[in-house]
Parts: C-alpha cells; structure tokens; sequence
C-alpha cells in the first residue's frame, strides 16, 4: 500500500472525527448534534471501512466512507408538509478489482447519493399519497422493502434491473393494507446527466410488511445504457419465529432476450435483531435453449449491530456455477461502520 | 492482512472515545399515518416533535420499570405526533419497538389527552398470534388506561403479568406481556421526554385566544427552598408544607405568549385524599384563578368538589374552610412563587 493511499484511510475517519468534534463541543456556545429545542433535524455521520479479498486475483481491496445523514422534517406549527432526506457519501475504494461501475478505475475518489429526495404531502389529510422527487431507491421485489446502501448484504436489483436507485419522481402511499410506489427516472443511476436519453419506470404493489407472511408485485422497464428491459416480478416474505425466507422471482426480456432473475434468502435474526444471519442464493439467465448463460451465486453473512451506533457484518460469496467465464469469483468482505 | 489490520484499528481508535447515543438520522420506525388515521378518524393534521431519549430517560425508565430498561437500540432521536383536528390537539400517537419471540414488534400506540391509552396498532408484528391481540375484543381492555392503571397488570417482581388481570387469548401470553411493557415503556418515556410538549398541548385547549409560544418548566424543590413560600403559608395558617400535596415532587410548567407575558401555569402533584394518594393536574390562569383541576382515579363526588372551587382567586382564600381549600390555597401561593422565580 502506497503512503498515499495509507493517508487517504486515515483521513476519511480523522475527518470526521473532526467535525463530529467540532458539532458536538458547546464551544461556540451552542451544541449542534443535540439541540435543546424540537430536535427534529435528524444528523449523523456515518464513517465506515470495507475491506474485501478478491480471490481469483488474490487482491485485496479497500472501500471506505464518510457521510452525511439528514432527515429533516418540513412542517408549519399546525402540521408536517413533507420531509426532506440527504445522504450523501464520500467513497474511496483502493485496489478494488469488483467495483461499481461509477468508477473509472481500481483507484478512486466519488462522491454518491444514496437517497436524497424531497417528500411532500400535497394531497392534504392523513395517510393521502405522498409524492417523491430526487434520488430515490426503485421500487422493485423485495429490495425495495430493505435497506441495503452500504451494506456488504445485496440483493440484485443492481445487476436485474442496470439500477438501484435513480434521479426522478414518484408516488407513494398506503390504501387498504396495500402498499404502493410507482417512480418515472432518468435511467442515469448515480449520474444527473443523461446520455442518449435513458428512463426507466417501476412500481411495485404489496402488502403490508409487517405481517408474517407478505406478498408483493412489481413492474420495470427502461432504457438505460442503450439497452431496452422490462421485468414482471413476485416477491414474498416468510417470518417463523426468528428465522425468515425471501424468495423473488422476475421474469423479462434484454433486447428481446429472454431474462429470468431469482432470488432466496433465509436467515436468523435475535429477539433484538441486533444480530442476524443469513444465506443468499442468486440465480441469473439470459436466453434460452444453446443460447443461454446463466450463473449461480451464494453468500453467506452476518451482521451484528450492539447499539444504534456501530455494526460489524461479514460476508462470503461465491460463484457456484457459470456457463460463460467471467471475472466474478469468490470474495470475502468484512465491514465496520460507526454513525453518530 | 496488516493493512486489514491497520484500517480496522484506526477506525476503532479514532471512534472509540466518542460518546453514544445520537447516531440515529432516520428514526428505523415507521412514520404512522395509517395508524393515526384509522385510530383518530376525525384528525385533519398531525406534527411531529423529535426528542432524544438517552441514557437519562433510560435509567429513569429502569428505576420506575424495574427490571424492564429500554434496549440501546432504542435510544436516539424519537417522535412523538401531536394529532389535531383542526386547530385543536386531540391526542398523541408515539410508535415504540419492543423484543418478541418472532423479532421486534412496532406498536403505534394513541393516548388522550391526559395520557391514557386510547388504541394502538401494529405496525409490525410477525407472531402467528398477532390477530388475537389486534381483535377488538382485547384492545377494549386497554383502552382508558393511564400508565398507572397498566402497571397494576404487572407482578410486583416486575417481570411478568398478574394472572387474571387481563384476559390473555389462549397461545398469546408471551405476546400481550411484550405489549404491555411495551405500552408501560410509551406512557412513561411520553411523560419524561415530551412533558413540556404535551403541557405546551394541553395549554392550548384551554388558554383561548394567544398561542403558547414558551414553555418553562420549573421543579417542586426550586419552589420549596424560595426564602417567601413557607412565610406565607405559616402567615395563612398552614404549618407544616405539603400536608396533602407532595411538592417536593411537583412540576409546575409555566406557559408564556410571544412577549413573554404569562398565559397560564398547569401544577401536578400526587394528592392525598382521605389517606389515598392520586395524582393531580392543576391549570391555573394567568390571573391566578383555578381554570381547572382533575384528580386521576378519585370518584365522582370528590371529583365534584374539585370543579367547585374552579374560577376562585388566591384572594379568596384567606379563610380555608375545609381540606380541598387548604390544598387549593397552597398550590395558587406555590404557583405565584414559581413564576416569580423565573
């Protein structure tokens, strides 16, 4: 590792130490992190380290963080209008070989939204559909429902749809125990600016949750990176006592290629959730008959979070089968992440 | 592997002298507008109060709640949601997680005015038996109950209900336990974290005409050490401070316009009546008349004899006649000191 690099590590987290300092001391006569008044500017900084061992090219590689995270209400002293949700991240990934795509190279600085979006209540009245606009996480099978940005944990959503989360609008609400979102993107993921103009629309309907057993339908298509897509897909989730299922299945076309997309997870979890544990299996098929690839992955995970403060979560995957030789392969990754 | 080693350390060393308890920039529950619609069907808005509840409110709820604490997951920024109806509050919704056999449950639970249980839903909940505890049947015996009434449902070790106190639907006793303490954990972390919000709520239904801009909140025991309180409640007769009225525990909330003119004060105090100790909410004009008193738990006729004295003046005490007097007597001279004092 270059002396460079070594100081670029250590000033990601003395950074925010830094800051954090500086928010939290009464120095300036005024403590910013902790207001005596409505608290209702939520902040916190988020700080972590990922270190992944990339094992067909036997590399190791680095990925940290440092950002923001605001929640902040939007209200009048007689009601809540919306909200408004920003977060923003510092990346610097270090001889990262498996790297997404918005960086130019094994060694490099982005600066990424997760979510950043405006959230209003135009319609008036309680429990009326809300409306989205910014970066928003594409409402699509069981992604949609947990949060994976930053998380060593994915589902596919990245590699099903070319997508995760997009720059756009959307419509939210809740009616009857039913669940609905339906968003109209640029098609341009982390990037603002459009080339050969992109878009995608999804929309995912389901019920409730928080139930034991829960169902859910989406619908994508789009254009991005010059390819035509569109997905059908069914999710549901299991619960019995602390173990869980996830399945989802999707099915579509690339530029009339037939796709099929699967997905399963079960996993473990504490009567706290602080720990949970988890195996994944993902299933990807482009094409039928001779020509058809496709390719079987697995990983398997933990997560362990002792407060609202720090989670550690380790994860291995492998590649078990594949009909066309890519670089993906076996890797390991661990993560530690500190917000405060 | 040492640069594995060297990231990891220097995260854990840079991070590991800051202190805990604000990470949270989303609140992990669930905004609940569903719930608040179907449990206050006549609201029209609802706005929320962001609070942080730490390690403060956490020992205060071990103390109270003995062995129950909350979890440090359940530290951070919470929200209470003040529900209206137009231009007037007519109750508070708060969505508190607790620990089940099936993994967290997420209650949102409505309470009244004077912090009774009006309903709750859950948000989250995965037990198989989650359908019994949602029937109507069995919210019907939580409704109107304040948190003292709850706590009564609970053994005196703490640690479980009292058989019979409920009428638990068969397979979901270990459920309504978790629900119970979960929604003894919302009334009381209310009460310590939003008091001045919910006074600030509570003024505003009865102080007509000027919104409530400040709220000071001012303790008994600040009142009681003030050079003028004891003189002038020996000069009227009454020798020894707090017969009836445990002031040393009191909390008079002071409620200011704008100006800082004074709106109103509103004192609560346990009572003790007829050797039986209640708790008591006084609000107090800001012409130092009694707009209103209400004893939690006492009968109809004593309750009638508190409204009686509603609309008297300090002025109009100077001959107590009876114990309801010297009680009202004491909280007006207690009230005019705790205004003075700020």
């Amino acid at each position: 590792m270059s002396f460079a690099m070594k100081i670029r590590i250590v000033l990601l987290p003395l950074a925010t130490y830094i800051v954090t300092l500086i928010l939290s001391c009464d120095t300036f006569g005024r403590n910013y992190l902790v207001k005596d008044t409505n608290d209702d500017l939520r902040l916190a900084l988020d700080a972590s380290v990922r270190v992944v061992n990339f094992e067909p090219a036997d590399e190791v590689g680095f990925m940290n963080w440092l950002g923001l995270d605001i929640y902040q209400v939007l209200q009048t002293p007689d009601r809540d209008w919306g909200s408004l949700t920003f977060q923003g991240y510092l990346l610097r990934i270090d001889n990262l070989i498996m790297r997404p795509g918005f960086f130019e190279s094994e060694n490099d600085w982005e600066f990424t939204y997760r979510i950043f979006k405006l959230e209003l209540k135009p319609f008036g009245g309680i429990g009326r559909p809300r409306i989205q606009l910014g970066h928003l996480e594409l409402p699509f099978g069981i992604e949609n429902q947990i949060n994976t940005n930053g998380t060593l944990r994915q589902f596919t959503n990245g590699r099903n749809l070319g997508l995760k989360a997009d720059w756009g609008i959307g419509i939210i609400g809740e009616s009857n125990s039913l669940r609905y979102e339906v968003t109209l993107t640029r098609g341009t993921g982390q990037e603002f600016h459009r080339r050969n103009e992109p878009w995608a629309i999804s929309g995912r309907v389901g019920s409730e949750g928080g139930k034991m057993i829960s169902h859910g339908l989406s619908a994508y298509t789009s254009n991005v990176n010059g390819m035509d897509r569109w997905r059908a897909a069914y999710d549901h989730t299991i619960h019995l006592g602390l173990y869980y299922v996830m399945n989802e299945l999707s099915l579509g076309e690339n530029e009339n290629r037939e796709v099929l997309n699967a997905f399963s997870e079960v996993g473990w979890k504490t009567q706290h959730e602080a720990f949970v544990l988890y195996l994944q299996a993902k299933y990807h098929q482009v094409g039928l008959g001779y020509s058809k690839s496709s390719d079987l992955s697995g990983s398997f995970g933990l997560r362990y979070a002792p407060d609202s403060n720090w989670a550690f979560s380790a994860q291995y995957s492998e590649v078990v089968e594949q009909t066309i030789e890519s670089r993906r392969g076996s890797n390991v990754g661990i993560q530690l992440r500190y917000r405060y | 592997m040492k640069n594995i080693t060297i990231s990891l350390f220097l995260l854990w060393v840079i991070f590991a002298g800051v202190s805990v308890s604000y990470s949270q920039a989303y609140c992990a529950l669930r905004d609940p507008e569903v719930a608040i619609r179907e449990m206050y069907p006549e609201a029209t808005s609802f706005r929320s109060i962001v609070r942080v509840i730490d390690k403060t409110t956490r020992a205060d709820v071990a103390e109270v709640l003995p062995p129950q604490t909350l979890h440090f997951g359940e530290l951070g920024r919470h929200t209470l949601y003040i529900v209206k109806e137009y231009d007037t509050t007519i109750g508070f919704v708060q969505v508190r997680s607790e620990s089940t056999n099936w993994g967290l449950m997420e209650v949102a639970w409505a309470m009244d005015m004077g912090l009774r249980i009006k309903d709750f839903r859950l948000q989250r909940c995965r037990d198989k038996n989650r359908g019994k505890i949602e029937a109507d049947s069995f919210r019907e015996h939580l409704r109107g109950l304040n948190f003292a009434d709850l706590k009564e449902k609970v053994r005196s070790d703490g640690d479980g209900l009292i058989p019979e106190s409920l009428p638990i639907p068969a397979g979901s006793e270990a459920l309504v336990k978790s629900l119970v303490f979960c929604g003894l954990k919302t009334l009381l972390v209310t009460e310590l974290a939003w008091n001045e919000d919910i006074g600030r709520a509570r003024a505003n239904v009865w102080i007509k005409g000027t919104e409530v801009d400040r709220v000071i909140k001012v303790t008994g025991d600040r009142v009681l050490h003030c050079k003028d309180f004891l003189p002038k409640l020996v000069q009227n007769g009454i020798e020894r401070v707090g017969t009836d009225l445990n002031l040393a525990a009191a909390e008079v909330l002071i409620f200011l316009d704008k100006e800082n003119e004074l709106l109103g004060l509103t004192l609560e105090a346990q009572v003790k009546i007829q050797n039986a100790e209640y708790r008591s909410s006084w609000n107090i004009s800001s012409d130092f008349s009694i707009f209103s008193v209400h004893v939690d738990g006492v009968g109809l006729d004593v309750q009638r004899l508190f409204n009686k004295i509603e609309g008297k003046r300090l002025d109009e005490y100077w001959n107590c006649s009876s114990q309801i007097d010297l009680i009202a007597f004491e909280v007006l001279v207690f009230c005019q000191e705790a205004e003075s004092i700020i």
